[in-house]
């Protein structure tokens, strides 16, 4: 058995990348919060209250849509998404996920916003982000730099237990990052941060010593997610050698995994021994959690509708504005401030080796068209890897596109040079999305449309998992993709650093430039934010001149509840913290209750 | 073995001795039959004319708005991209009809052969053949062209071919219980006695009178395969580039599309719908016509 | 009983036709390393023996090499073996009811097998339920005032019948009564007997349509030639009223033809409900043999087909024996 297991091999692997990567994207996410966040630290002008995420091209009525209506606007929907006042215990909260996930191990399996929405449940994070986008201990008692950047010291919270009745101490943190630097995939993702010989070191009891390789004072903002969700050191030990025990997580958090049903649903029960109360932290209302893995957003509007579903996430526009068009009947947080939708090249295959072909093809892509028609109406346009209102946003950039006119020369001059890479004076290139999905077929007509004048178009349609294994390995020419938008872009470092190219690259488009990689570095080594913005904004210049993506549209991530339903964004952290509410899609749940 | 007979003739005979008011009908074609023709001719023909129409221009992103309902620019509306549903079902209608043709083409083209030989020459090459007959219409006939299509790539040849191997079967049936009945004929007998050879025969007097009902049996099976294109666009498993019907029907599909933009579906579920119903109707009139024995398809 | 033996015989003959083929098919058309190991499998061990490129590369802290996994697993799953070896061996674990394991998510294929099946059974019976119970009322009210205005019209009901694409039915069944009106649920809901039929009604109705009009026109034209029969007549002419005529001498010796094509169809339908599974949600073998194709799931992919056609050949079987029980002038033929 456990031979078989080993097949789980590369694509597991890969998965495991993934994983890595989403861990990476997840912690990152995108929230409109966090956003907003950001720039009420550093540039109060924009401060809008971080309390709902705000449809983007919305005013706020619209977002007052997200109440129940009677009453006007922002501050009702402020009071349902964060109040306890007459909160009532009991029910079962159905929500749906984008996709199912293949497991549930934070060292093991790949973790998805959709793997996020459940494990949250399950497991508590280190570290999270306040509502304003700074990184707050979470099961953490605190984490403090030293001077030179290279040592980061986890300071744990005494008394927790896992739900086995284990201790959260320093010995299971090191269990759980032996387990990720063991793991070949997820270790991809924390190995080239750690020194290689002796990454975490045991204090006391409840203190660590992390180890850095380079000086990094943002290390904290990695322990958001998969790499700092710790689970049971006697449950890791048992799943190592009973895989299916990866579908069954053990946690500190405030639920407990009750049973699982691959592709059907998932349920979780209060855990009615959790360390948190209302005094300290957040208290749980609900009696079960229950998620619904439905990968046609369509049909989850349609199952809350229905009333089948309390609660759903999409990122499909048109999933969106169906909602939308419900009015008050659902409690909406949107959120685009996050990832980006871009066309993504791999600079190190033919022909997108060559920057004439990088750049012919992102003056021809029909990106108006691609705004107009796959935003439905709804996505906003993006330029570079952050939302225009955010302090790292680079305004200086625009994202090239719909010249072909600009785009005949280049191919010509490269045709001219590379004849076997052209037929019939156009240059051939494969376009790898994921599917099958209506939409990416719609995005790929578009896109192939605008190519078409000088690309022989060959479209290949994988299944999502097989299109980000060929992505990590680099197995691809050009692809759609969707990344970025941590709630704090270093955590986003990863996408862009040299250390992260490899057999399995989390760099995709396996793009290294050492002055570019001395910027990511430099902004990793700072926590001064003037300094990290000026820095980021040189980034985003190198990234645009090197044209490796061509960006098209903001990621509109739609978490979207019944009426009924309260407390969406009040969960606080143990030190009375508030918590930034919805990132990409993962958020906590566990501080909603049913009103009526 | 004389069995296979057995039917026709009590058909035959009931036919003659009690004469139903369907008889009449069973004796011509029909208005029905014609209209049918009509309908498939017009779609056929726009189908190969789709490249000289003045819908070349409409096929793109941004004819018209998103999902705009129909109008005289646009008869059909248009769909999520802004394309015009009209053209788009004209250049959906190429792929389908290709694939429905091909697909019977190509199992008219192995299977009746088969067909001819095991029910000409019975004994152990009609066993083999009938056992491969039956092996093939045991198979799950979606599961069998998504293991292939899958494997291979999803362009119309292969989809087109796919479709034909599971046609192959069917026909192939027929084929073979019209040849026993036609084998015992005289006129076959006959040339038998003279000495002509067995290809000859099999050619010259076999296959015009296998063809009639094999002909009947592809009207419905252009129509089972345009059908199982539009599962495999369902599946994700359809023709790779350009427009099908399935796969239009499938982008019409969800619940908000279907309500904000009614006829992004239903256009061409409409046509499918008239298409197949033409050839179901068609394929039964010249049955009738014929007095071709039912075959399960 | 040397019929029964013969049929037994046969149906063993078609169910090793079909694996060989599926067997064969997964096999030679996909790269079996590959679809257990994805992209490791292109790994070029000759170079990193020679020492030309480094091993291990992707899996940090495992003490194995690329390599080493590679030739384990050509070890393991006898990847060296001729096709037919490995046919023999896989064939020799399915009858010690071992399908595998799926290499997805390490399931036994058994118990993916055990989780979905029911499902797609209980959504065939409601359709053939609905069939049924549609079918017969309608073809004797038809065949009882055959060519009248009613069965004219039913006529060319079934003819649309027929004509409409089972997707195109299902999407329009679930858009109007389950998103639309919201009578019916839009997934499957496996809490309980009434919540389970209810979710399956409207899949159930998709499937049973074209079979009804397809029963109604094969029956009402046996309606029709029994109806001629002396005994009818002489029950008509007895004055029994026609309902009872219709319902207990006419039925009966009309079901012959429908009793044939029932049995192939639900046959059939086993492996016929992918599509319908996929717009109504429903978690059954369908849903999970179109994934497992899709993913390479060799072993899943295996094992269906294996159930699907067993029950595919069973059903005939009996449909057959019942059948020259029932009338043993078929036994020849």
């Amino acid at each position: 058995m456990s031979n078989r297991s080993k097949r789980v091999s590369v694509s597991k692997i890969v998965a495991g990348l993934l994983a890595m990567s989403l861990i990476a994207a997840a912690c990152g996410d995108s929230s409109s919060d966090t956003s907003t966040a950001a720039t009420t630290t550093a540039a109060p002008t924009t401060a809008a209250p971080a309390t709902t995420a705000a449809p983007p091209k919305e005013d706020a009525t619209s977002s007052a849509t997200a109440d129940k209506g009677d009453s006007s606007a922002e501050t009702t929907v402020t009071d349902v998404l964060r109040t306890i006042d007459g909160a009532k215990s009991g029910g079962t909260l159905r929500l749906s996920v984008l996709s199912e996930t293949d497991g549930l191990n934070p060292t093991v399996n790949r973790f998805s916003p959709t793997a996020y929405q459940m494990g949250y449940t399950v497991f508590e994070p280190l570290f999270y982000w306040d509502a304003s986008g700074q990184i707050t201990p979470y099961l953490a008692e605190s984490g403090t730099n030293s001077d030179d950047g290279l040592t980061f010291t986890l300071k744990l919270r005494p008394n927790i237990t896992f739900t086995d009745g284990e201790p959260l101490d320093a010995d299971a943190i090191i269990v759980n990052f032996e387990a990720l630097l063991a793991d070949p995939l997820i270790s991809l993702a924390v190995r080239p941060a750690l020194d290689a010989d002796v990454p975490v070191t045991k204090v006391d009891d409840l203190t660590v010593e992390f180890h850095l390789a380079l000086p990094n004072k943002q290390f904290a903002t990695g322990l958001d997610g998969q790499l700092g969700m710790p689970g049971s050191p006697k449950w890791l030990a048992a799943a190592k050698d009973d895989q299916a025990l990866n579908q069954e997580p053990v946690g500190t958090g405030p639920f407990v995994f009750d049973s699982r049903v691959q592709d059907s649903v998932t349920k979780f029960v209060k855990n009615p021994d959790w360390w948190q109360t209302r005094d300290n932290g957040t208290e749980v209302y609900l009696d079960a959690i229950e998620f619904y893995p439905v990968t046609d957003s369509q049909i989850a509007v349609s199952q809350l509708i229905g009333g089948e579903l309390d609660g759903m996430q999409t990122t499909n526009p048109t999933a969106t504005a169906a909602i939308r068009d419900e009015g008050d009947k659902f409690i909406r947080l949107e959120d685009d401030q996050g990832q980006e939708s871009f066309a993504m090249m791999n600079s190190t295959v033919p022909p997108f080796d060559d920057i004439r072909v990088r750049q012919a093809v992102t003056f021809a892509a029909a990106r108006q068209n691609y705004i107009d028609f796959a935003g439905a109406g709804i996505l906003r346009g993006s330029d570079t890897m952050f939302a225009p209102e955010l302090i790292w946003n680079n305004a200086d950039i625009k994202q090239e596109g719909d010249q072909p006119e600009l785009a005949g020369p280049l191919v010509e001059s490269y045709c001219a040079d590379v004849p076997e890479g052209c037929t019939d004076g156009r240059v051939n290139i494969d376009f790898e999305y994921s599917g099958p999905s209506v939409d990416q077929e719609n995005i790929a007509d578009i896109l192939s449309e605008g190519w078409g004048d000088f690309f022989n178009v060959n479209r290949v349609v994988l299944l999502e998992d097989d299109h980000i294994t060929n992505v990590a390995l680099g197995a691809y020419q050009i692809v759609t993709w969707r990344q970025f938008g941590a709630p704090d872009p270093t955590a986003d470092r990863v996408w862009l650093a040299c250390d992260s190219i490899g057999f399995v690259s989390l760099n995709w488009p396996r793009y290294c430039d050492q002055s570019r990689e001395d910027l990511l570095n430099a902004a990793r080594a700072t926590d001064v934010l003037s300094e990290r913005v000026d820095l980021w904004k040189q980034i985003q210049q190198k990234i645009h001149d090197d044209y490796l993506y061509i960006f098209f549209t903001r990621t509109l991530w739609d978490n979207a509840f019944v009426a009924n339903t309260r407390n969406q964004c009040g969960v606080k952290s143990p030190d009375g913290v508030e918590l930034l509410c919805t990132s990409s899609g993962a958020m906590f749940n566990h501080g909603i209750w049913f009103d009526k | 073995m004389g069995d296979d007979n057995f039917p026709n003739v009590e058909v035959a005979m009931e036919d003659v001795l009690d004469p139903t008011p369907d008889d009449a009908v069973k004796r011509k074609l029909g208005v029905g039959f014609w209209i049918a023709i009509g309908w498939l001719a017009l779609i056929t023909l726009l189908a190969i004319l789709a490249p000289i129409l003045p819908i070349d221009g409409q096929n793109v992103t941004g004819a018209g708005g998103r999902l705009d309902g129909p109008s005289m620019s646009h008869l059909f509306g248009t769909d999520a991209n802004g394309r015009d549903v009209f053209a788009r079902t004209i250049w959906g209608a190429r792929v389908s009809l290709s694939v429905g043709f091909i697909a019977i083409v190509a199992g008219m083209g192995i299977g009746g052969p088969l067909g001819i030989i095991s029910g000409y020459f019975r004994g152990k090459i009609d066993a083999v053949i009938s056992f491969v007959f039956v092996s093939l219409l045991s198979f799950p006939s979606l599961v069998l062209a998504l293991l292939i299509v899958n494997s291979l790539d999803r362009s119309l040849k292969v989809v087109a071919m796919v479709l034909g191997i599971l046609a192959i079967a069917p026909i192939g049936r027929l084929a073979r219980a019209n040849t026993i009945v036609f084998a015992e004929r005289e006129f076959v007998q006959a040339a038998r006695v003279i000495g002509a050879k067995d290809v000859r025969i099999m050619v010259r007097e076999l296959l015009p009178n296998v063809l009639i009902p094999m002909g009947a049996l592809a009207l419905l099976g252009v129509a089972v395969a345009i059908v199982a294109e539009g599962g495999l666009a369902f599946l994700g498993l359809s023709v790779k580039e350009g427009a099908t019907w399935g796969k239009m029907i499938l982008a019409g599909s969800d619940a908000r599309t279907l309500r904000t933009g009614t006829h992004v579906a239903m256009a061409p579920i409409g046509v499918m719908f008239l298409t197949v119903l033409a050839l179901n109707y068609a394929g039964d009139r010249v049955r009738s016509y014929f007095d071709v024995r039912e075959t399960a398809f | 009983m040397r019929y029964i033996l013969q049929r037994i015989g046969q149906l063993v003959m078609v169910l090793f036709a079909v694996t060989v083929i599926t067997f064969a098919s997964v096999n030679v058309l996909g790269d079996p390393l590959t679809n257990i190991l994805g992209p490791l499998a292109s790994i070029d061990c000759a170079d990193v023996n020679a020492g030309l490129k480094p091993d291990s590369s992707t899996r940090g802290g495992t003490s194995e090499g690329d390599c080493a996994v590679v030739e384990r697993t050509r070890a393991e799953f006898n990847l060296d073996s001729a096709l037919p070896v490995r046919y023999a061996r896989w064939v020799g674990d399915i009858s010690t009811g071992d399908f595998g394991t799926s290499f997805q998510n390490q399931l036994p294929v058994s118990t993916v097998i055990k989780n979905k099946l029911p499902v797609t059974l209980r959504l065939v019976g409601v359709g053939l339920f609905f069939s049924i119970v549609l079918s017969i009322p309608w073809a004797l009210l038809s065949a009882y005032r055959a060519n009248r205005p009613f069965d004219n019209v039913s006529t060319v009901v079934s003819f649309g019948l027929l004509a409409i694409p089972n997707f195109a039915m299902g999407v329009i069944l679930l858009y109007f009564f389950a998103v639309r009106w919201q009578f019916f649920p839009t997934r499957y809901d496996p809490d309980g007997i009434y919540n389970q039929l209810k979710s399956l009604f409207l899949p159930g109705l998709t499937l049973a349509l074209p079979l009804a009009a397809t029963y109604q026109r094969l029956l009402r034209t046996d309606l029709i030639t029994t109806l001629q029969e002396d005994f009818v007549h002489m029950a008509r002419a007895k004055g029994m009223p026609p309902r009872s005529i219709m319902t207990r001498h006419a039925l009966r010796p009309s079901m012959f033809s429908v009793l044939t094509v029932f049995g192939i169809n639900t046959g059939a339908l086993l492996g016929g409900t992918l599509v319908i599974e996929r717009i109504f949600s429903i978690p059954g073998v369908g849903t999970e043999i179109v994934t497992a194709i899709v993913r390479d799931d060799t072993p899943v992919v295996l094992g269906i087909v294996v159930i699907i056609v067993t029950g595919f050949v069973l059903i005939n079987l009996l449909v057959d024996l019942l059948y020259s029980v029932l009338d043993p002038r078929v036994r020849r033929g």
